[in-house]
Formats: C-alpha cells, structure tokens, sequence
C-alpha cells in the first residue's frame, strides 16, 4: 500500500484552489482582452466568442496537466513501495 | 476615497506619493526585522529562547517546502521568499482586526488593497521564471511550447492567469471581510463584529497559507523535473 506522503494536504488544497482559479482567471482574461478587442476595432461578438474559447480551452488544459503530473507522481510513488516491499 | 478606503498620502518621496498602506507596510517589514534580528542576534550552538523557536519554522518551512516542491534545492533556495510572504500577508491581514482599525488611518490592511496583493504576485510571477531559467537554462522556453507549438497561446494564458488569481483571491477576501466588518461595526458596535472578527482570523491565516501554497507550487512546478 502507498504511505500517504507528509503534509498531502497542502498538495491536495494547493491543487484544489489552484485548478478552481486558474480556470476562473484564464477565462476572465480571455473574455476581457475580447471585449476590448471588439470595442477598439467594433467588430462584436467575434473576439469575445473567440476569448471565451481560448478561456474554456487554457482551463481545460490546465486541468488535464495537472491530471497527468498527479498521475505520474502517484505511478512514481507505487513504484518506490513495489522496491521497499521487493528488498524487504 | 476610493470603495470606502481612506487613500491618503502622508508625503511624498520625490514623485512617489506615500500613503498609509506603505507606511503600514513599512511598520510589518520593520517589527519582522526587528523580532528576526533579536532571533539571531546571538545565536548558540545549543538554542534558547526566540533562536530556538526561528529554528523550530526555519525547519519546518525547509520539510513543508521540500514535500510540496519535491527537490530539496530549490525549496531551500526559495523557503525564505515564501516564509518571508507568509509572515507579511499575516500581519497584515491580523493589522486590520485591532478593534476599530477599520476607522484608524493607517490601520486598514495592506492586502485589503489590490496594489500590495498585485505587487506581491508580480514578485511570484517573477521568481517562477527565474527559478524556471535557473534550473533549466535555454530550455525552460521549451515549456511554453509543450507538448505542441499550438499550445502556445494556451499557456501564454496560464501563465498570466496565475497572477491575476493570485491577486484578486487575497485582495476579494481581506476587502470583503473588513468591508462586512465596517459595516457592522457601524450597525453594532459591540460584541456584533467579534463573531466575524473571530472568522477573520481564520481567514487571514488560510489566506496567507493559500498564497504561499500557490506561489511554492508555481515554483516547484517550473523548477521541476516536469520541464
């Protein structure tokens, strides 16, 4: 079995808050940079339509990296225990 | 006045105008210094008193830093950084709860403004890529076109989406928490606001806990392994 690694907590809230306002945030920036965009060379709703994409696409992606590196170090962890317990 | 805030400037040095929030500021990075310098001022080989307790963190923030960063190095390398906003955002978000603070000129928390907390990300948004190019070199530039070059703009975007939240989190709660302070203690002087001043410092410390957090996982994440 995996021993919990010391202070997991701190990895799991930092991930946690991190995915949450990553997300908000990309989006936000996306969709404002749009509207300014559209403002200055008056061509609504394209640009914000555009930024929402890249938003929602920039969260997703951050979600999906941070997925994969969990899962590597989870495999890496594993894969320690499956030494100790071999040498043991 | 601007949402509320008292924004006067006390004197100017040279172009820059200095207000209350700097000056606050300056009092929280003096009493850090002051209490770190009676830490160490004559350290032993065998620690008492306040060496023995800056030891005790010192220690601490080197374990806590090294699971959440993964190499010791770099969480060595930037524990004091990281230590250093974890006690400023602190105090400062404790500065505001001295009963009637909200009123007092000069006693408004520094974070409760979004140029302190956008300062203090700029500084995290910085020392990632420093840290990044450090361990790195030339190559941490390959990150930003990882796993494909079309991922481009993607993680242009992450990476500025990373201060903004860092920024508008710490600013939105301590803003918010003396705003909903101010307005009971106008309502209710007495007893009313310990209850939300009993909250506010838990939020104060899950605040700088989360800002520290994040900027130790930022800088892990580009001094890591993974780039």
């Amino acid at each position: 079995m995996t021993d919990k690694p010391k202070y997991a907590w701190a990895r799991s809230l930092s991930d946690a808050i991190n995915l949450a306002t990553t997300a908000a945030a990309a989006v936000g920036i996306c969709l404002f940079v749009g509207w300014w965009l559209d403002q200055r060379f008056g061509t609504e709703p394209w640009f914000v339509a555009l930024g929402a994409l890249l938003g929602v696409a920039t969260a997703i992606k951050s979600m999906w990296d941070k997925m994969m590196k969990n899962t590597k170090r989870r495999q890496g962890l594993d894969r320690k225990d499956t030494q100790r317990d071999r040498e043991n | 006045m601007l949402f509320g805030m008292w924004d006067g400037v006390y004197f100017h040095l040279g172009p820059i105008p200095v207000d209350h929030l700097v000056v606050t500021e300056w009092a929280i990075i003096a009493l850090v210094g002051i209490i770190s310098f009676m830490a160490t001022r004559k350290m032993q080989l065998v620690p008492t008193g306040l060496q023995n307790g800056f030891e005790a963190i010192i220690l601490f923030t080197y374990d806590f830093f090294t699971q959440l960063m993964d190499e010791e190095h770099v969480a060595k390398k930037w524990a004091p950084l990281l230590t250093s906003f974890f006690l400023f955002i602190l105090i400062s978000n404790y500065s505001g709860l001295i009963p009637g603070a909200a009123h007092v000129q000069g006693f408004q928390p520094p974070t409760s403004n979004w140029n302190v907390t956008m300062t203090l990300a700029i500084i995290t948004f910085f020392s990632v890529h420093i840290a990044g190019f450090s361990e790195h070199g030339g190559h941490y530039l390959h990150h930003f076109v990882s796993p494909s070059p079309l991922m481009l703009p993607l993680n242009l975007v992450e990476e500025v989406a990373h201060p903004l939240s860092l920024t508008v989190r710490l600013f939105g709660n301590i803003f918010g928490e003396e705003m909903v302070l101010a307005f009971l203690l106008f309502l209710a002087p007495f007893i009313v606001p310990t209850a939300i001043m009993g909250l506010s410092m838990l939020l104060g410390a899950i605040q700088a806990v989360v800002f520290t957090l994040l900027s130790a996982s930022y800088i892990g994440a580009a001094a890591g392994k993974g780039h």
